[in-house]
């Protein structure tokens, strides 16, 4: 039972976050595009390919994940 | 004087763009050294085998894609791979390679085979670009928070300053430009390509060396 509550929560944690990656990539402007590996992505393809949790999703989660724990553990404010 | 080979296709979006930032670089290095640049559809394996064996050039600056254990040319036509035996043909060159992940084996594998040193990406290299500047890539003012910045790997090597300067020198003007994009009087398009630089800063490795000039 409680691998199952805590499955539900780990669960519960990566959906939020995921919310929060759409709406900051929702906020982008429409005129900015953002080469990511070997393509290029639109502001609507970030959010499509975040959706849709498919491998580039995964990689846009990635980047947003790592600047949001960076700006969270206060890491980042180390280089200014 | 040492020598330089340049890869630069253009066969995609992401790909101009980094066609036309080695541009400045290009002209830079040509008043300093012997520099060959392989661009567009020059960019392939044949040409690019033939000149390391004619030219024996000291630095490599190559642009393209890539993986964890490759480095590509024009319509991604693989130039170097972690799985080739005679990696040791770089003893002793400096590469930086602007591409994709390549940092993270194929950086590794070169220098294990006796390359100097090695500055790359042990990640996605990542950049925004503004939409209004598709034919104008040197005059964007987005992905110069991105480009100028990597272009001070090759130029501060190409001024005789030793891997690790070079690597720093970019690290710090990343950090300067990242800074600017976080200020409060940063525009709403700056602010949105923040996180893309932050991963970049991340990603870039320098390995071997870190006194190794060219």
């Amino acid at each position: 039972m409680k691998q199952q509550a805590r499955l539900k929560q780990t669960s519960n944690a990566s959906e939020e976050l995921k919310k929060i990656v759409l709406e900051r990539l929702k906020s982008m402007p429409e005129s900015l595009s953002v080469s990511i590996g070997n393509a290029e992505y639109t502001t609507d393809e970030l959010v499509e390919h975040v959706e849709d949790g498919d491998e580039v999703g995964k990689q846009i989660m990635e980047i947003q994940l790592q600047y949001l724990q960076d700006l969270g553990s206060g890491k980042i404010y180390d280089n200014e | 004087m040492s020598n330089v080979l340049v890869t630069r296709p253009n066969h995609d979006q992401a790909t101009d763009y980094l066609f036309h930032w080695s541009k400045p670089v290009i002209d830079f290095a040509k008043k300093h050294l012997q520099t060959f640049d392989l661009a567009s559809k020059k960019a392939n394996k044949k040409n690019f085998d033939s000149y390391v064996k004619a030219h024996d050039p000291k630095f490599f600056f190559l642009n393209g894609h890539g993986s964890e254990s490759t480095i590509t040319g024009q319509d991604n036509e693989i130039l170097i791979d972690a799985s080739e035996l005679n990696l040791n043909v770089f003893a002793d060159y400096i590469l930086y390679v602007r591409s994709c992940k390549s940092g993270k084996v194929l950086g590794d594998k070169l220098v294990k085979a006796g390359a100097s040193a090695f500055i790359g990406y042990k990640n996605n290299f990542t950049f925004v670009r503004h939409l209004d500047y598709t034919t104008r890539p040197l005059q964007d003012p987005i992905a110069k928070y991105f480009l100028e910045p990597s272009n001070l790997v090759p130029t501060t090597l190409i001024k005789g300053n030793s891997a690790s300067g070079a690597y720093n020198r970019s690290q710090q003007d990343m950090k300067r430009n990242f800074a600017m994009l976080v200020s409060s009087t940063s525009s709403k398009e700056e602010r949105s390509t923040a996180s893309f630089l932050w991963f970049n800063i991340n990603a870039q490795v320098l390995l071997g060396d870190m006194d190794s000039r060219i």
